[in-house]
């Protein structure tokens, strides 16, 4: 993994952190997202001014990281990039990056953000059963 | 659980609940709500005992009838939510026993290209009722209702209202408002930021007030005005003994069941609430308990970005409990609040320890501005 700096894409984004949870608005769109806590953490050392190599250094130093840790992260910036919620920038001073490890453990080492758009967010693990009122509906 | 309905079932069951609600149980209040200038609404309660809460809860929204008022919401008793649709359309509904939510029914309509409209939510064990939007007429089918509990029900007039005021020019919001002079800050926080506790207080200090909590906000041209909603307010005990002196055109209304707040009827207040008042700035409440004094602070980019999510997220989360959604759309008020209020100026408010002081450093930045 290069060591790329990146920082929110404030041209367009405006972002709070909550109780761990980063929630991200697109202020063109209205689109927004939402990061789980070891996502959130990678993020807020992505703006703190870490580069993505000293996140993959702090990150591997948690016992239990795992080997895959790498593509693991390149996924989850590309996955800020295509969002647009991150811009490279060029390198600053050298940082160590802070990952709290319960946090990482807690979310299996896998950061993940999540777009929220209508009711996409409502559509649940379970099938949409297709009703007719005349026939009602049971399982099959 | 999640079922979808065609355009036809979906118009039949729409019939079938209407007949229900307004043929099967008696009207015991109706009253229409005129919200900003820009939508009336027509509230029909069949649920016996909220005659008079209906009226105190919406005291400076109430206005005459009119013809063809915007939106309808009805409220009636409903003490056997799984059985709603067997009654109105003869609907069985079993779930699969592996199912994730069995307990919670969802209802879409399913449009000629497929795409799906949620109209309802139900939770079939009755704690939380059902809920079903079919265009602009809103059925909240509820048991328990009584002055205890009322509040806690009433965040479900938030969820329709939030839907109905919803246009390009204006939304509803979650946050509080007050000013000095026709200048108005908008307070931007979540639950438990301190909203609450420094717009009461500044009311009773002589503040014009709007709101303390749900709001609506109109975009007119490069102008942002707030409206109220409720009445009501909330207080915690420990802010209600601060204040309880200065209290006595307040009538104390009940305990909210969700964060043991005290609920206090301000309609006494009539003087110091004002509708279409103009926002100014924005506020971003920080409670420093080792500040010795409070301060204002122009905000950065970024921590103008914080404030705004926290009021559009936190409007989201208010209005999306138990994942009802019926019928709004998310990313709509997101751009619409993120682009009205990206252009008012905002500003840190550090709250200190001393709430009085407070209050008077708030006094003393509005009419300075």
């Amino acid at each position: 993994m290069e060591a790329q700096n990146y920082q929110l894409n404030e041209a367009k984004m405006f972002a709070d952190v909550n109780e761990g949870t980063a929630i991200v608005i697109n202020s063109i769109t209205g689109i927004y997202y939402g990061m789980n806590k070891f996502g959130t953490a990678v993020f807020e050392n992505l703006q703190a001014g870490s580069s993505t190599r000293e996140i993959l250094d702090a990150v591997k130093a948690i016992p239990g990281s795992g080997e895959n840790l790498e593509e693991v992260l390149e996924a989850f910036v590309q996955t800020l990039l295509g969002f647009d919620i991150v811009i490279p920038v060029s390198g600053g001073s050298p940082r160590i990056a802070e990952i709290d490890p319960e946090v990482a453990k807690e979310d299996g080492f896998v950061p993940e953000c999540t777009e929220y758009r209508d009711v996409q967010e409502l559509l649940f693990a379970d099938p949409i059963h297709e009703v007719d009122v005349d026939e009602g509906w049971k399982p099959e | 659980m999640q079922i979808s309905l065609n355009a036809d079932s979906g118009s039949r069951l729409h019939s079938a609940l209407k007949r229900y609600v307004t043929e099967d149980h008696p009207l015991v209040k109706e009253l229409y709500l005129n919200l900003g200038d820009l939508r009336t609404v027509r509230v029909l309660s069949y649920y016996p005992g909220t005659e008079g809460i209906l009226t105190r809860e919406f005291h400076f929204s109430i206005v005459p009838p009119v013809p063809e008022p915007d939106a309808t919401v009805y409220f009636w008793r409903e003490t056997s939510v799984a059985d709603l649709l067997k009654r109105c359309v003869g609907l069985n509904i079993e779930p699969d026993e592996d199912e994730t939510n069995k307990n919670w029914l969802e209802i879409f309509l399913r449009g000629g290209n497929g795409e799906l409209t949620p109209i309802a939510s139900m939770d079939l064990e009755s704690e939380w009722g059902a809920r079903l939007s079919f265009g602009n007429e809103y059925y909240y089918g509820l048991d328990g209702l009584g002055p205890g509990s009322w509040f806690k029900e009433a965040h479900y007039f938030v969820h329709a209202l939030f839907r109905i005021v919803n246009t390009p020019e204006s939304f509803l919001v979650h946050g509080a408002c007050v000013g000095v002079d026709g200048k108005g800050v908008l307070i931007c926080a979540r639950g438990g930021g301190g909203k609450s506790t420094l717009s009461v207080l500044s009311m009773l200090r002589g503040f014009e007030y709007v709101s303390d909590d749900f709001l609506i906000l109109e975009r007119k041209g490069t102008r942002v005005e707030a409206s109220p909603i409720y009445s009501f307010i909330t207080l915690s005990p420990q802010m209600y003994e601060h204040m309880y002196d200065d209290l006595g055109k307040a009538r104390f209304l009940g305990v909210s069941p969700w964060k043991g707040k005290y609920i206090l009827d301000m309609s006494g207040y009539g003087d110091h609430f004002r509708s279409h008042y103009p926002i100014k700035a924005l506020l971003f409440p920080e409670i420093t308990l080792d500040a010795k004094c409070p301060g204002v602070f122009p905000c950065s980019p970024a921590e103008k970005g914080k404030a705004i999510v926290q009021m559009a997220h936190s409007t989201i989360v208010q209005n999306t409990m138990n994942g009802f959604k019926g019928g709004q759309r998310d990313s709509d008020f997101m751009r619409c609040a993120v682009q009205t209020l990206g252009g008012i100026p905002c500003y840190r408010i550090v709250l200190s320890p001393d709430i009085e002081a407070n209050v008077e450093c708030l006094r003393y930045f509005i009419k300075t501005q």
